[in-house]
């Protein structure tokens, strides 16, 4: 019998992704491997581009299926809460859980397997997000090659999920 | 006289042959900046006068190069194999029959050729060829005119003084200044009046006097017995008549026309300046609106970044409300899981699991000490059973724990998304207030550049980096006419000195008593002569100013059609072009009006000149404008289009004014119409490359002359 709330299990296992994820990062993070100098690298870490993925992959429902994960040893969502987005890792959490098909509780999170599974989820969606806003900006025109290299982007992106 | 055609050949940015054919009434070309619409008129003036207006200035055509870069471009393969090229200009006029009877009009054609050789890369000149050619009315035949009749025949019908009014309105308003004595505009006066041939008497008979005057003069000193003093005194009138032409002829007009040039040159600067003040004052209007578009921008933008940390970590879930909610079935399934377990609640004096497991695996009850016998015994059942009630319990509370954790987790969500949609609204407005100051202060900064934009279009300006040196060269010429008009006071008083001198020598000369009839009757005769100068001279400023009263009334005349309401008053006197404001009948200082009322005054005095050429000198030349109306507004462009026909038998406009306006299709309608009408034509021209297609102004590509060619697109004549 588990003791630790399934929450906390799923809290403390890395979220992998993959080379989409990654440019990303490199796109709207300021950490290591700044590539795009045009871009504005508005995010400090690498959780925060991992989550404008994911966000944009669930709202856009770009999951990309189970690829193969060029990144594990990354961050958990527990680095997400403790960075001050528990509400975000929440969701996140949710959205995984719900499709996720539970037949014995007990038993399908005693098992890595399913923790794993349950977090690609999340990873799908990251990398599908991540794989959209890239797609965007080999556009031809203009302001799809400059997409999120102006931080107004992401506010008309968060604005319009609203609308 | 009328234009029918003009045809041009490798003349320019026309490549292959192009034809314009014009009628009576008022004609319109359209052309936009760079497509040669100066070219037209760059041409008719080679054909006439071999001078063309380059570079602000009128320059001999031989030292021009005339035909088209398109020849220079190796990419135009089957041009620039050309080994020869000749530019070719033909001008086909209805006019008078001046080789044989002026009373009658016939056709005329102007052709001129000029022959290039291939040299490399360049077309070299090798010679200019002119022909004149006309139709004899008696037998229908074409006529080549002989050489030697060609310059009276170009200057009886195109008269030298009027030709630069004619052909190349625009330039012509560089002639005519409207605040000092204007030579080019006296000479103008001189080609269309008669008034110049009592000039020419009074200036025949002056010298007839003075003839006479030393005539006599010699015969007194012959003289016998003159005193000391009678012979000084004819040496002192020989140094006057010496000393007062050299003034008159000479040293005044020359001081005079420097005092012009010094005045022309201070006006120019003064409209400079003031367009620099205005230029600066725009340009000063335009950079504090740009700094507060930065300073919103930048307020924008650190707004946003002192947002990012809630964009990332907080507003990111917008939009999720749905997955949150459906969350709530992952909750219900615990729930459900939850009501499965039997409630059953373990009493507290029952061992706790680990001593219930001890129990199982030692057979043996802790409690009473009694072993237990084997697996299928009551009590090893007993306390399997109750080991399972324990396990559930676990269950329980682990099924719990999740529970209230999903519950709690859900609960948040929705309640931050709530506030988010909230705080996301805020934010939005927050956003668009600024922008909407942003746009508010880029259309204002739009409009000062606009401003600005005409200022440097309209006129010579500069920046303020040039206002210093203009302002300090203005000053030194100011400082210079100033000595310069002390000087020419200096030297009028001293022609006054010598005039009165001189009339007071003769009245002493002539007071000599004398038996010298030849001397006598030479000063009797010398009195007649006086008597007609003065006469021929009232005639001479009457017939001036009955000129000068002419083009007042018909300056004023076309003013009023060719501006909507002017309120000024034009009035021409002594060579000068002087203006009153209609209603007080105070002068107006001319640097006060606007370009397009000062363009429009002068089109008015020049065109009256024109119109009075027709009457005076019995030729009616058209009027082929180029840009006239470049600095008005539409209200005036449309005014003046709609009238200026009237005054002229043919009016010709090369003009880019229409084009915008003709993209409203009833605008282009009513000008064709307007032209029709009066039994003249429209066209529309382009520039396009080797394939044909549209291309660019000249200014946006400075290689385009090469690469590209003016064609007639659209040619309508009645």
């Amino acid at each position: 019998m588990m003791e630790e709330s399934l929450i906390s299990i799923i809290d403390n296992k890395k979220l992998y992704y993959g080379t989409s994820v990654r440019s990303l990062i490199e796109l709207i993070t300021r950490v290591q491997g700044k590539v795009d100098l045009d871009a504005q690298n508005i995010f400090g870490k690498h959780i925060h581009a991992f989550t404008w993925a994911f966000f944009t992959g669930l709202n856009r429902n770009k999951k990309e299926k189970k690829p193969e994960w060029e990144y594990k040893d990354t961050f958990s969502l527990g680095t997400i809460k403790r960075d001050g987005a528990e509400v975000v890792a929440d969701v996140m959490i949710m959205v995984a859980l719900n499709e996720f098909e539970i037949n014995n509780i007990e038993e399908d999170f005693s098992k890595n397997s399913s923790i794993r599974e349950l977090l690609n989820i999340i990873s799908c969606y990251a990398e599908g997000g991540a794989k959209y806003i890239l797609e965007i900006r080999e556009g031809n025109d203009l302001n799809s090659k400059t997409y999120l290299n102006n931080i107004d982007d992401f506010y008309e992106e968060i604005t319009n999920r609203l609308d | 006289m009328k234009l029918n055609k003009l045809k041009l050949k490798n003349y320019s940015c026309f490549l292959d042959a192009v034809e314009l054919n014009f009628g009576k009434g008022l004609n319109i070309v359209n052309a936009g900046n760079g497509y040669g619409k100066s070219k037209f008129l760059d041409s008719i003036n080679w054909v006439i006068s071999n001078q063309i207006f380059h570079g602000d200035v009128w320059k001999n055509a031989d030292e021009l190069d005339l035909y088209p870069l398109w020849y220079t471009n190796p990419d135009n393969k089957q041009y620039y194999e050309e080994k020869e090229v000749i530019t070719e200009v033909t001008l086909e006029f209805t006019a008078p029959d001046i080789d044989n009877n002026i009373e009658k009009n016939t056709v005329w054609y102007f052709t001129k050729k000029r022959y290039h050789k291939r040299e490399g890369t360049k077309l070299n000149r090798n010679r200019d060829e002119l022909t004149i050619k006309y139709i004899n009315n008696e037998t229908g035949e074409q006529v080549i005119l002989g050489k030697h009749r060609e310059f009276d025949v170009i200057e009886t019908l195109f008269p030298k003084a009027l030709r630069k009014f004619m052909w190349f309105q625009g330039e012509a308003f560089k002639e005519i200044s409207l605040s000092h004595d204007n030579k080019e505009f006296n000479k103008v006066l001189d080609t269309i009046s008669h008034y110049p041939i009592y000039g020419k008497m009074v200036k025949r008979a002056s010298k007839a006097i003075i003839k006479k005057e030393n005539a006599l003069t010699r015969l007194r000193r012959e003289q016998r017995g003159l005193s000391n003093e009678q012979s000084e005194n004819l040496y002192e009138k020989d140094r006057l008549l010496i000393k007062i032409p050299e003034l008159e002829n000479k040293l005044i007009p020359d001081l005079q026309s420097d005092i012009d040039d010094h005045e022309n040159k201070i006006a120019d600067y003064e409209d400079f300046l003031k367009n620099s003040v205005e230029y600066v004052k725009i340009d000063r209007e335009i950079k504090q609106k740009e700094s507060d578009i930065r300073h919103i921008n930048q307020s924008i933008e650190e707004y946003e970044i002192s947002k990012v940390n809630m964009l990332i970590k907080r507003w990111a879930i917008a939009g999720s409300k749905s997955h949150i909610e459906s969350f709530q079935e992952k909750i219900d399934y615990i729930q459900n899981e939850l009501n499965k377990i039997d409630n059953t609640k373990i009493p507290l004096h029952i061992p706790g699991p680990e001593m219930v497991q001890d129990m199982i695996d030692d057979m043996k009850c802790h409690i009473c000490d009694r072993e237990i016998p084997d697996e299928d015994h009551e009590s090893y059942h007993a306390l399997l059973k109750r080991l399972e009630v324990f396990k559930e319990g676990k269950k329980e509370r682990w099924l719990r724990k999740n529970f209230d954790i999903f519950k709690r987790m859900k609960s948040n969500a929705l309640s931050t998304h709530s506030e988010i949609e909230e705080s996301i609204k805020n934010h939005k407005k927050k956003i668009q207030e600024k922008i909407r100051k942003r746009n508010k202060l880029n259309s204002e900064k739009d409009v000062f550049q606009d401003k600005l934009k005409g200022l440097s279009t309209s006129s010579n300006t500069t920046t303020g980096e040039n206002y210093d040196l203009y302002f300090s060269k203005k000053q030194e010429k100011e400082k210079n006419l100033r000595n310069l008009k002390l000087r020419l006071g200096g030297l009028k008083n001293n022609l006054s000195k010598y005039k009165n001198k001189l009339k007071e020598l003769n009245e002493e000369i002539r007071s000599f008593q004398t038996d010298n009839n030849d001397i006598n009757l030479g000063e009797e005769s010398l009195k007649y002569f006086e008597v007609l100068v003065d006469s021929l001279k009232k005639l001479e400023q009457d017939a001036k100013e009955n000129l000068e009263n002419e083009i007042t009334h018909k300056s004023n005349s076309l003013f009023n059609i060719y501006y909507d309401n002017p309120g000024i008053k034009i009035k021409i006197k002594n060579g000068n072009v002087k203006l009153f404001d209609k209603s007080t009948d105070d002068e107006i200082d001319i640097r006060n009006l606007n370009k397009s009322q000062k363009e429009m005054i002068k089109f008015s005095v020049i065109n009256s000149l024109l119109k009075l050429s027709n009457e005076k000198l019995g030729n009616s030349l058209p009027l082929i404008a180029d840009a006239p109306t470049s600095s008005s507004e539409w209200t005036n462009t449309k005014y003046f289009t709609e009238n200026v026909g009237d005054n002229f038998d043919q009016v010709i406009l090369f003009s880019k004014d229409y084009i915008e306006q003709c993209e409203d299709p009833n605008v282009k309608t009513q000008l064709i119409n307007l032209c029709l009408k009066q039994g003249g034509s429209w066209h529309w021209t382009q520039k396009v490359d080797k394939n044909g297609n549209s291309v660019g102004r000249k200014f946006d590509n400075p290689k385009s002359d090469s690469e590209s060619k003016t064609v007639i697109t659209e040619s309508i004549l009645k």
